[in-house]
C-alpha cells in the first residue's frame, strides 16, 4: 500500500494480517535478505524503510499493536507485528515493556487470551498468538519460535 | 425452536424428517468413524437438518427442495463452504432467480458481516449479474459499513464491485462523507487513494494530486494528531520526493502544525523526511527548530535532522529506540 504496509489484495488496507502473510512468503522464497540490526539492506523488492515505518507505527499508547491505523489494539498484532520485524532485523526497535505489559493485561482469570485488555472470555486464537508474542519477547519458559514458519525454533 | 428457514418468522419450523416433500430421503449421518473422541453435541434440528443435507448431496440431487434445504442449514450454520458450494451447484443447475438469491444471501450477510462465506456468495452473484449489480452492491456496501465503517470484507467487496462492475461516479463523496464523520478513520483514506489513483472519472493521480493537498493538509491542521492524512500526504507524492521536496505546501503545513504544538510526533517526522529527502530549511523553520532545541540545552548540533532525531526521542518515546537508530543512520 501506499504507506508501506500490506493490504489483502491490491488497493486494500494496509493490515497486520496481510503485511505478515506477505513479508513471510517474500521472506521464505529468500526475496528478503534484510537485517536492519547490522544496517544491512542488501536487497528486497519492497521499500523496507517504509514497511518498517508502518509496523512501528502500529504499537499504540497502550503498548500493545493495533492491526490497521486508528483501530485499537489487539492481542495477536503482537505477532503478526512483531513477527515481521524480527523478519527484518528490526524487531529490538519496539518498546518491549510496554508490549509485554499490554499482552499480560489481554490475559484473563481462565489463563487464555483474549483480543483486547480486561475482556473477560478468551479464545484459542489469541491464547495461541499472546503466547507466541510472548516468545518473540523472549519471555523465560517460552519457546522461541521461527516467525515465518509458525513453528517452534527447535522443530526445524 | 429452531431458526427460521427463510420465511418471516410467522411459521412454525417443520423438522425436515416432518416434511411431505422429502419423505423419500433417507438421512445420512455424519461419518465420525468407529470412536468418536469428544463428539460433539449437536442440538437435535442441527443434527437432522445436516443428516438430510448429506443425504442429498451425496446423492447429487439438483432440485427445489435441495435449495430450500441449504437455506436450514446455512441459517444453523453459516460458516459451511460446502452447503454454500452445493447451493451454489443447484442454483446453477435450476438457472435459479439471481436477485432472488441475493436478497437471500443479503440477509444472511447483515448479521453476519464478517463472514467469508457469504461475501464470496455475493461476489459470485454479483459477477453473474454483471454491471446491472453495481448500483446494489454499492448499496448494500454502504448499509453495513454504517454499522461498522472499517469492515474490511466490506471495503474488499466495494473496491472489487468497482473495478469490476463500476459505479465511481459517487465514490469520493462518499469518502468526504466518511471522513466528515470520521477523518480518523483509515479505510476511507485508504479508499480515498484507490479512486484517487485508480478512477477512471478522476483522471489519475498526477491530475488530483493539487486538490487532494489542499483535502488533506486542512484535514491535519483540524487534527493533527491523525495519522491518516499524514501518512495519504505521503502517498500523493510516492515514488517522487523532489515533487514532494518541492511542495512549499507541505513543509508549510508541517511548520505550522509545530508552531502550535512542537510536540506533534507525526510533524517532526514528516520534516525529517522532507530533510532526508533534500529539503533546504527555511530561516523560519530552522529558527522553529533551534527554538524547540532551546527547551532542550542537550542537543546542540548544527544539523537540523539531528536536532529534530533527537526530539523525537523525547517527543515519542515509544519508539525511542527507532529514534536513536535512525539518528546513528543520519551520520552515514
Amino acid at each position: 500500500s501506499y504507506d508501506g504496509g500490506f493490504g489483502m489484495v491490491p488497493g486494500s488496507e494496509s493490515h497486520g494480517g496481510g503485511t505478515f502473510c506477505a513479508v513471510a512468503a517474500l521472506y521464505l522464497m529468500g526475496f528478503i535478505q534484510v537485517d536492519l540490526a547490522s544496517n544491512s539492506r542488501e536487497s528486497a523488492p519492497i521499500d523496507v524503510q517504509l514497511l518498517l515505518e508502518w509496523c512501528l507505527q502500529r504499537q499504540a499508547a497502550d503498548g500493545g499493536f493495533q492491526g490497521r491505523r486508528n483501530k485499537p489494539s489487539d492481542t495477536c498484532y503482537a505477532f503478526w507485528i512483531g513477527g515481521v520485524l524480527k523478519m527484518i532485523g528490526a524487531y529490538h526497535l519496539i518498546d518491549h515493556g510496554a508490549l509485554q505489559e499490554f499482552l499480560l493485561t489481554c490475559q484473563t482469570c481462565y489463563g487464555g487470551f483474549s483480543k483486547f485488555p480486561d475482556d473477560e472470555l478468551p479464545d484459542i486464537y489469541h491464547s495461541y498468538y499472546g503466547l507466541a508474542a510472548l516468545s518473540l519477547l523472549g519471555e523465560e519458559e517460552v519457546e522461541p519460535l521461527c516467525a515465518e514458519l509458525g513453528i517452534i525454533a527447535a522443530a526445524l | 425452536m429452531g431458526s427460521s428457514s427463510g420465511e418471516e418468522g410467522e411459521e412454525e419450523w417443520v423438522p425436515p424428517s416432518r416434511r411431505p416433500e422429502l419423505a423419500d430421503v433417507a438421512p445420512l449421518p455424519q461419518a465420525d468413524g468407529p470412536c468418536p473422541v469428544v463428539s460433539i453435541a449437536y442440538r437435535g434440528d442441527f443434527h437432522e437438518v445436516m443428516d438430510y443435507f448429506r443425504a442429498l448431496y451425496a446423492a447429487g440431487e439438483r432440485s427445489p427442495r435441495a435449495l430450500r434445504l441449504t437455506a436450514d442449514a446455512i441459517h444453523l450454520n453459516p460458516g459451511n463452504y460446502t452447503v454454500w458450494h452445493f447451493r451454489r451447484v443447484v442454483l446453477e443447475a435450476l438457472d435459479a432467480d439471481l436477485l432472488l438469491e441475493m436478497h437471500f444471501v443479503d440477509q444472511i450477510a447483515e448479521s453476519n458481516p464478517k463472514n467469508y462465506q457469504v461475501w464470496h456468495h455475493k461476489r459470485w452473484l454479483a459477477e453473474k449479474i454483471g454491471p446491472d449489480a453495481a448500483n446494489s452492491e454499492h448499496d448494500f456496501t454502504r448499509k453495513i459499513l454504517a454499522m461498522d465503517a472499517k469492515n474490511y470484507h466490506a471495503w474488499s467487496h466495494r473496491q472489487w464491485v468497482l473495478q469490476s462492475l463500476g459505479g465511481w461516479e459517487s465514490e469520493l463523496q462518499y469518502c468526504n462523507q466518511l471522513l466528515e464523520e470520521d477523518v480518523f478513520n483509515n479505510s476511507a483514506w485508504n479508499q480515498r487513494y484507490l479512486l484517487v489513483t485508480r478512477s477512471p472519472i478522476l483522471g489519475g493521480l498526477a491530475a488530483m494530486r493539487d486538490s487532494e493537498v489542499d483535502y488533506t493538509v486542512e484535514a491535519i491542521m483540524v487534527n493533527p494528531q491523525n495519522e491518516s492524512p499524514w501518512r495519504y500526504l505521503r502517498g500523493l507524492y510516492k515514488d517522487d520526493n523532489n515533487l514532494l521536496v518541492a511542495d512549499n505546501r507541505i513543509s508549510d503545513a508541517c511548520l505550522k502544525v509545530l508552531n502550535k504544538d512542537w510536540t506533534c510526533v507525526f510533524a517532526l517526522s514528516f520534516l525529517l523526511d522532507l530533510l532526508r529527502m533534500g529539503l533546504q530549511p527555511s530561516d523560519e523553520l530552522k529558527g522553529t527548530i533551534k527554538a524547540m532545541e532551546n527547551s532542550d540545552p542537550e542537543t546542540g548540533h548544527a544539523d537540523i535532522a539531528v536536532i529534530v532525531c533527537s526530539i523525537l526521542q523525547k517527543c515519542d518515546p515509544l519508539r525511542i529506540n527507532y529514534w536513536s537508530w535512525y539518528q546513528t543512520t543520519l551520520s552515514s
